[in-house]
């Protein structure tokens, strides 16, 4: 994309989220105008359609956004440490971490549905931990493959832990189904106020460590001759991944694909550098999920699917195209 | 100017450095020559810092090594590793990785970064590369934009290892002119070499390891006059003269020297 385009891709990707996002206040099983939207945004209109956009649509459009903000900018900074861009929050054992936790939370406690969200925030964090401490034992350092090799067993592990326990108790499993595919059904106001700080905060870093990150792709000896820090900047940037996943799952479940596939997308668009890489990520993350999960609420309407199976329906055969035209470029 | 005061390495049960001396000076090529495994690349790592867990004293400009910040640090030495990524970025963008030690947390070049930028695409002959992705470039082409990489880096102390491994007769003679360059700027510059008779040609100081230890320092004419290329290297020196009076040294293996 020639320099020109790109310079216009930020404001361009900001609009279509505002676009997208009225148009998720709009649409849904009871159709509204953009007049009664604007004034039920405002401090006048009906007061259900008032109650319907500002409680139930608005929370729903601002969770889809910052879903896709986060879990956008947790894989690109999980592909730029590791090296690898087949890596994800999926790979390195977030989400199955997240998902055990809640899990082991729907066996012991079963009706403790107020305290999913801190067990899968707790199990994405320690998993993170978990898989940095193996690969430190095991490697002596945070290096590339350690990681994603650590995190691939512990992931494997954890599924494992999760398919045991439904088998156990199988009445968790319709709650745990729920959750393992992903969604923005029933998301308060309230489920946003922490998770919401944790994205910002944590897009905003992923930005100001983004000079730094560009040079891990000369390797760590000149990354590290060139004045970075590699072993430390490798640390927070995966610890920084695990939180910004962690933040999106404990609102909106497991939704796979937009951390492998968004940086993917972005590249295309962008280029390799990191410092316009992070906003532009952000951004068609936030645009992918609000969009899939606008698809998802109007498309069967009234029958209402996840986000989360449409962004596997859409994640899935892009990523296969990507890996095509892939094909021997780097040989 | 680089100086290492008895530095010893231990990776685990493996003595790879013992109580290494050396010293490099300014405005001088310093040639680091010695079978595979015996220590130079574990030796550049330690002086540039990017292997950590040495024993001893380095100093650079007589401040101590381990007391300098990274940001300092890479405004002092800048290496050259042997193997060199391919990343899917501009030759130019690869040759402006270089300004980063000198640039705030917004990463942005200046106007002055920016022409130090392109003074160093050209003077390693890559600027007619600049806009090439470096993925795509050929050994040598890859080779000379890492240089690039190196002059806009701008650092006292410049550290190679092998950086004509991959290349042709060719591409190893713009090489040799870029470190005489460097060498003419005042910089300190040490580098790895397996070609014999070209280390001789390029150093002013050459040094030999063995099994861990430096085993020689001196002059190219010292080293031929030395028994070190038969001990260590298992050849002979020879010096031919062609016709219009030029001297060549030439290295036969012992046993057809016998």
């Amino acid at each position: 994309m020639k320099s020109m385009q790109k310079r216009f891709l930020l404001p361009f990707l900001f609009l279509l989220l505002i676009g997208l996002g009225f148009c998720g206040l709009i649409l849904g099983s009871a159709r509204f105008s953009f007049e009664e939207v604007r004034a039920a945004l405002g401090s006048g209109g009906d007061p259900m359609i008032r109650l319907i956009v500002l409680q139930l649509r608005l929370p729903r459009v601002v969770g889809a956004m910052l879903a896709g903000c986060g879990l956008a900018v947790s894989g690109l900074l999980l592909q730029s440490a590791t090296g690898n861009d087949l890596c994800s929050p999926n790979i390195i054992g977030v989400n199955s971490g997240a998902g055990l936790a809640v899990m082991v939370m729907l066996c012991l406690f079963p009706m403790a549905f107020a305290g999913l969200p801190l067990a899968a925030f707790a199990g994405a964090l320690a998993t993170t931990l978990l898989v940095l401490g193996i690969s430190v034992s095991a490697g002596g350092h945070q290096s590339r493959s350690t990681v994603l090799l650590a995190g691939v067993a512990v992931s494997s592990l954890f599924s494992a832990g999760i398919s045991f326990l439904s088998q156990l108790f199988p009445d968790a499993l319709a709650s745990y189904s729920a959750f393992s595919v992903g969604g923005f059904s029933g998301v308060k106001p309230a489920d946003l106020t922490l998770p919401s700080l944790i994205i910002l905060g944590g897009v905003a870093v992923a930005w100001i460590l983004a000079p730094q990150l560009n040079l891990l792709c000369l390797g760590d000896e000149i990354a590290a001759s060139l004045g970075v820090r590699v072993k430390a900047l490798r640390l927070i940037s995966l610890i920084l991944a695990s939180a910004l996943c962690a933040a999106v799952v404990t609102y909106a479940g497991l939704l796979g694909f937009v951390g492998l596939i968004v940086p993917h997308l972005a590249r295309r668009l962008v280029g390799h550098d990191l410092r316009i890489l992070v906003p532009v990520s952000a951004l068609t993350g936030a645009n992918l999920v609000v969009l899939s999960d606008l698809a998802g609420r109007t498309l069967f309407s009234p029958a209402e699917l996840p986000a989360g199976i449409f962004l596997a329906m859409l994640g899935a055969p892009f990523f296969l195209l990507i890996l095509y035209q892939r094909r021997g470029r780097y040989a | 100017m680089l100086e290492a005061r008895k530095v010893s390495l231990r990776l685990g049960a493996k003595s790879i450095l013992r109580d290494v001396d050396f010293k490099a000076e300014p405005g001088q090529i310093t040639v680091l020559l010695g079978r595979n495994g015996s220590g130079k690349t574990s030796l550049m790592r330690c002086l540039a810092q990017t292997q950590t867990r040495w024993s001893g004293e380095i100093l650079i400009e007589g401040q101590p090594l381990r007391k300098l910040d990274a940001k300092t640090r890479a405004q002092r030495i800048a290496l050259m590793p042997q193997v060199l990524p391919r990343p899917p970025i501009t030759v130019r963008t690869l040759t402006a990785f270089g300004r980063q030690p000198y640039l705030g947390m917004s990463g942005r070049l200046s106007e002055a970064d920016e022409q130090r930028v392109d003074s160093a695409l050209k003077q390693a002959a890559i600027a007619g590369h600049a806009e090439d992705l470096v993925c795509h470039c050929s050994g040598g082409e890859r080779q000379l934009a890492y240089f690039s990489l190196l002059l806009a880096q701008d650092t006292p102390v410049v550290l190679l290892d092998e950086p004509t491994a991959s290349l042709d007769m060719e591409y190893r003679q713009v090489v040799y002119a870029l470190l005489r360059q460097m060498k003419a700027a005042g910089k300190t510059v040490v580098l790895i070499l397996h070609e014999l008779a070209d280390a001789l040609e390029l150093a002013d100081q050459v040094c030999v390891m063995d099994r861990g230890e430096m085993v020689f320092t001196g002059t190219a004419s010292a080293f031929l006059s030395s028994r070190i290329p038969q001990s260590i290297f298992g050849v002979c020196p020879k010096t031919v003269r062609d016709e219009n009076g030029s001297e060549y040294i030439l290295f036969a293996p012992l046993d057809q020297t016998k």
